[in-house]
């Protein structure tokens, strides 16, 4: 490799990579469900996009970087199966101690509350549209990058993600979430 | 207001209640490419009542699930910053 090449690799990886570490992180972190193998599997992403990022084109790092994580993710699971749902009762538990602050104004309470009863709603879901509401609203992704990260066609992240939030609704509206007016 | 809740119909410049429905997540998720597309979806929930609400109730669901976003840990960000500055460093090594 000459020291131009190098140079280029460089560069690219702080324009295509490092901007993107936050959003890899999560993506990470909802595939891992554990901090410490989200960061080593970012860290297995980097590693792997250096490596190839003389063949990238530029165009869409973002969908790039999370194809590659997710080969990272897949040959990461052939060698140790990952405790799936561990961190999930933690992380359900967390949600309901922030849903209730007593001595805030109304309008946050309201807030709040209603924040609480989506929270429940989002856990509620079947495990499989769960993952898609999770990287497409909770994290940003669009719907290719989604069936990217979870190896599905689009119209499934499509389909998926359509029930899982008539699911939620229908969940709101019985709690009393109503658009006039919600409890 | 009666006129308002019937069900609308499709025309150039604006798509059908069915129409809506069908493409609504997509819509507010941006991921509908064709502008025409989303224009007649937008002028759709501008009068229809119905689709409108419907619309801004997944808006609101899709606001509160944003909240839920992790936050992102710090040193976590860090480290992988450091460890990008490693990969550097050994590259013009070699
Ligand atoms: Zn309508």
């Amino acid at each position: 490799m000459t020291i131009n090449q190098e140079r280029d690799r460089v560069a690219a990886l702080e324009q295509y990579v490092l901007p993107q570490l936050d959003v890899l992180l999560r993506v990470a972190l909802a595939l891992t469900r554990n901090h410490a193998d989200a960061e080593d599997l970012v860290q297995d992403t980097m590693l792997r996009a250096y490596r190839s990022i003389d063949r990238f084109d530029g165009r869409y790092p973002r969908a790039w970087l999370l194809t590659i994580l997710r080969h990272a993710h897949i040959n990461r699971n052939r060698r140790q199966r990952p405790a799936l749902l561990a961190d999930q009762d933690a992380a359900h538990r967390q949600l309901a101690a922030t849903s209730d602050g007593s001595d805030d104004p109304e309008s946050l309470v309201v807030d709040r509350k209603f924040d609480g009863a989506v929270a429940e709603a989002f856990y509620a879901l079947p495990e499989s549209s769960r993952r898609v509401v999770e990287l497409v609203d909770i994290n940003g992704l669009g719907y290719q990058e989604a069936a990217t990260v979870l190896s599905i066609p689009i119209g499934t992240v499509m389909s998926r993600l359509h029930r899982a939030r008539a699911r939620m609704r229908k969940q709101l509206f019985d709690d009393g979430f109503t658009r006039k007016g919600r409890r | 207001m009666k006129a308002l809740m019937r069900m609308v119909r499709s025309t150039d410049d604006m798509a059908s209640c069915i129409e809506v429905l069908r493409n609504l997540d997509a819509y507010l998720d941006q991921e509908i490419p064709d502008q025409r597309a989303a224009r007649r979806i937008a002028s759709h929930l501008e009068v229809c009542r119905r689709c409108g609400m419907r619309a801004e109730t997944i808006t609101e669901l899709k606001a509160s699930l944003r909240r839920l976003a992790p936050t992102v840990d710090a040193g976590a960000l860090d480290r992988l910053r450091h460890f990008a500055r490693t990969l550097e460093e050994q590259g013009n090594d070699r």
